[in-house]
């Protein structure tokens, strides 16, 4: 599969600059099995206020490529550009310093909040390490990002575990927005959640990008939910980016056949409606 | 007509030693043989506890403290566990979400399988291996002769679901109970899946009971829905009408909440959110437990409970509004 198999969107694109690129990424592992190649070549770019959705089924190296983005694995070959600067190769110290405009929200609020630390510790965190304002100002910065998120600020003494799956995402996401990131990875944020809680935490995210202006990239198997909510669409299969272009295209004339498989087996939640091969998925 | 295949009435079950604890409030559903019943609704709801207080598999601590349960004319022994594991496996097939913790890893996958014709039917090894791979081909998993010496580790989640279907399968149940069976697994996979127990129901004419919280798979598979919130039933129809006109205004919400094609509008939020969350089982509101979430909650709904009437739970139904 080369380049010419993907859409182009050159057009909608090339006149702003990216606030985000990844260009020609490769990442492959040595296994017991001999090299898996799990990120093949990848380039993207995120520009400013936009949603651009990474979609691909388990396996295909799209939580490894937002691994290699944030500097949580070393890419083996290829660039990560925040602002202009590549990342790769960058000292621990001298990531640190670009670490405030780029930060993640990860998929399980349960795994990913310490269970020992309070939500106010958890959400000033950032702004400890990153020696940011007085003590004070601190305090009430992680009040206002508590309010701002939808969580009670005289739940600051709480513990993670005093929290429901929606509520705990909420804290995830004020602590990713404590450095006022430009650009938010989103690594399947609402996929452990129930389908009103989701809706709550989507909504949030538009919410916070329509007043503060941040790039999401939003990683996520549900394509449906992309159609409802991000701006463009990367398709990732095998390691590869096989299509990309606006949510409602990829959705409505999708090109490639991966994109295409992808959307048949989508459940339409109507029982008049059938994709795809009719019934899509379950009768023939 | 016919009486139903299974039927629950006035299910009841609560905290052992806490009455004030009621986990399910008084659920009741049937299903019909070849029917796909499937109950919705989200974590907590009690949907999962219907499912194992069927199957007298309730967790320690809880009790069931009322109802009944009959299944296929007799009433289902569901506190007797000697009489329920010549229910289990045989009458009533199990899957679950989750399929590397439904198997074994140190036995293999023929072993396993067998273990369920074993259990309810005296054959030797040989006849119940040889059964072993009829079914993994029915199940549709390639090369089923070197699959049955295989361990589970070595198959994918799409294969294991496979394998656990199969082991639901062993005996030819009349009921399937199917929890969350492709929540785990790809969406390409669990269109497989379930296009597998869709084409397995049509050819041995078994119901389901399929519960889940994907209102898309509800749409595709099921023949009838019932609605659950917070420990009981609120509403109940054919998918059809659900979708449709659905009534009780949770329904609604969770119709709305879910992402589909072309509802997008530029400068609206992307998805119509429930407000609030479910209350914790020690503050539930007086009245209807829908009520501080609801936008049409109005006096009636804090002092009583609707009770199920004509399909539906609810003081405000849709349909009760139209009534002059």
């Amino acid at each position: 599969m080369t380049s010419s198999a993907m859409t182009s969107v050159a057009t909608t694109s090339s006149a702003v600059t990216p606030v985000l690129s990844v260009r020609d990424l490769h990442c492959s592992f040595e296994t017991t099995r001999g090299r898996v190649h799990a990120v093949k070549g990848v380039s993207l770019d995120l520009h400013p206020g936009e949603t651009l959705a990474l979609v691909g089924e388990s396996g295909c190296g799209k939580t490894t490529l937002a691994r290699c983005i944030l500097g949580l694995q070393k890419p083996t070959s290829g660039k990560v550009l925040l602002d202009g600067n590549n990342l790769v190769g960058l000292s621990r110290r001298e990531a640190r310093r670009h670490r405030p405009r780029m930060q993640c929200v990860f998929q399980d609020p349960f795994a990913s909040l310490n269970p020992r630390k309070r939500v106010e510790d958890l959400i000033r965190e950032p702004l400890d390490v990153q020696g940011i304002g007085t003590a004070v100002e601190r305090r009430r910065q992680v009040l206002e990002l508590m309010e701002r998120v939808g969580l009670r600020p005289d739940w600051g003494r709480r513990f993670p575990h005093e929290f429901s799956g929606g509520q705990r995402q909420r804290i995830g996401i004020a602590r990713a927005l404590s450095l006022r990131p430009a650009v938010l990875i989103c690594d399947e944020p609402v996929s452990a959640l129930d389908v009103s809680v989701q809706a709550q935490i989507v909504n949030l995210l538009w919410e916070l990008q329509r007043d503060l202006g941040m790039s999401y990239l939003f990683i996520t198997h549900d394509l449906m939910l992309v159609e409802n909510f991000a701006d463009r669409v990367a398709m990732m299969y095998q390691g590869q980016i096989v299509e990309e272009g606006p949510a409602l295209d990829v959705w409505r004339n999708p090109q490639h056949a991966f994109t295409r498989s992808l959307i048949d087996a989508i459940p339409i939640p109507d029982p008049d409606v059938r994709l795809g091969s009719g019934r899509s998925a379950f009768a023939e | 007509m016919s009486a139903p295949l299974l039927s629950i009435a006035d299910l009841k079950v609560r905290i052992r030693g806490n009455p004030q604890a009621r986990l399910l409030r008084g659920v009741s559903l049937s299903i019909d043989r070849g029917e796909t019943l499937a109950v919705v609704g989200e974590s907590g709801c009690g949907k999962s506890l219907t499912s194992l207080a069927v199957m007298g598999l309730l967790p320690d601590g809880l009790e069931k403290s009322g109802g009944v349960i009959r299944f296929d004319g007799a009433d289902l022994p569901v506190t007797d566990n000697e009489a329920m594991r010549k229910v289990r496996g045989r009458r009533i097939g199990m899957v679950f979400q989750e399929p590397m913790a439904a198997l074994n890893p140190v036995f293999s996958i023929g072993d396993q399988v067998a273990e369920v014709i074993h259990e309810h039917e005296a054959v030797s090894h040989a006849a119940a291996m040889a059964r072993v791979v009829d079914l993994l081909t029915q199940v549709q998993l390639p090369e089923p002769a070197r699959i049955i010496h295989e361990y589970p580790h070595r198959l994918s989640g799409g294969q294991r679901q496979r394998v656990v279907i199969a082991m639901a399968l062993a005996c030819r149940p009349d009921l399937l109970i199917a929890d969350e069976p492709t929540t785990a697994l790809d969406v390409t996979v669990q269109a497989q899946i379930m296009r597998l127990l869709h084409d397995l129901q049509d050819d041995m004419g078994i119901a389901i009971l399929l519960i889940t919280h994907n209102l898309g798979l509800v749409a595709q598979m099921a023949d009838r829905v019932a609605v659950m919130y917070a420990g009981r039933k609120v509403e109940e129809a054919t998918t059809r009408m659900l979708f449709a006109a659905p009534q009780h205004p949770y329904t609604r919400g969770l119709l709305a909440a879910t992402p589909r094609p072309g509802r997008r509008r530029p400068g609206e939020p992307p998805l119509t959110e429930i407000p609030g969350v479910v209350p914790a089982i020690t503050e539930m509101p007086s009245g209807c437990r829908f009520r501080p979430r609801c936008m049409l909650a109005s006096d009636i709904c804090a002092l009583e409970d609707p009770p199920f009437v004509d399909g539906v739970a609810c003081h405000r139904a849709v349909s009760r509004e139209l009534v002059p």
